[in-house]
């Protein structure tokens, strides 16, 4: 299966380098060195954001130095923000088309986001400790986050137990569809109510409410940590599909086997 | 105070990270290896079925 479809996509390939050969040839390029230039770049972003996280961003005065976990807290976040996005654009095509491909994304983009998700709760943990001298507290916006956390954990909980099967799919989709409305509320929480939790840094269609390096700062971390997104995205996906192959031919051994 | 709580926060995301990776290349690797044996698998069985 996955054989035709990267031969498929060669066929393809070979049409786009013939009617355009710019195109075909930085497509090549990507095919062969994409993941590779990924790592690289993300590497460097991360050896950026360590810098530009202690070294470049002055130290907040209120908060001092602790305020710096704001460049990972933030970014992480983001992530789990953006692969729950996709969970839900992966399942509703999924029901939409019926393509198991969308499945498998919306299945790894689950398993990328609970995993963001859970090192924005020990993050955000740690910080609340820090500086409101608790672990955690029943504020909307922590109450969300970890409401989220339940769902896609109970996502891939579904999963684990449906097993690679259409039904399986189907419920997983609706769950992923349901489970996105949480998203967001958490992400509107701290204008809707009275939180403990800071403000948005980076309100929608708004001004940002910090000094320019710490801007700086951010960016480079968002960056940095999209881009790693991009690269499990990647990894996880290939995976998923040589997981689903490995069934496949299983299943053949045994079909022949029973002949 | 509030920089080991800096510090601890950055290293559990940075090990989180790469834990988190180091487990997909293990995943990786089970699965190629269960693709490969299944493929040998079938390939016997459709050469014994040829032969027989």
């Amino acid at each position: 299966m996955q054989s035709v479809i990267q031969g498929s996509a060669k066929g393809r390939l070979e049409d786009i380098r013939r009617k355009a050969p710019v195109v075909g040839a930085t497509l090549e390029w990507m095919r062969r060195y994409g993941e590779l230039a990924l790592l690289g770049l993300t590497t460097l972003g991360m050896m950026l954001t360590i810098w530009a996280a202690f070294i470049y961003a002055p130290t907040e005065l209120v908060e001092g130095p602790v305020q710096r976990i704001f460049y990972v807290h933030v970014p992480l976040a983001w992530i789990s923000y953006l692969a729950f996005f996709f969970v839900l654009v992966g399942s509703a095509l999924y029901l939409w088309r019926r393509d198991e491909r969308w499945d498998a994304f919306a299945r790894v983009n689950a398993e990328i986001g609970t995993v963001f998700t859970t090192l924005v709760l020990i993050s955000g943990s740690l910080w609340g400790r820090a500086f409101w001298g608790a672990w955690w507290v029943w504020d909307e916006r922590l109450t969300t986050s970890l409401l989220m956390w339940f769902i896609y954990v109970g996502y891939l909980a579904l999963r684990t137990y449906t097993g690679r099967t259409a039904q399986g799919a189907r419920a997983a989709a609706v769950v992923g569809i349901l489970g996105f409305i949480v998203t967001p509320i958490n992400y509107m929480s701290v204008k809707w109510w009275r939180t403990l939790h800071p403000d948005q840094v980076l309100p929608l269609g708004g001004t940002p409410q910090l000094p320019a390096s710490m801007i700086v700062a951010l960016m480079i971390s968002l960056v940095t940590f999209t881009l790693l997104y991009v690269l499990l995205t990647t990894e996880v996906y290939k995976l998923e599909r040589a997981q689903a192959e490995a069934e496949r031919l299983r299943v053949d051994v045994e079909l022949g086997e029973l002949e | 105070m509030g920089t080991n709580f800096l510090i601890i926060t950055y290293a559990i995301v940075w090990l989180g990270l790469m834990a988190y990776l180091g487990w997909i290349v293990l995943r990786m690797r089970g699965v190629r290896a269960d693709v490969e044996s299944a493929r040998e698998l079938l390939n016997e069985r459709r050469g014994e079925r040829t032969e027989s």
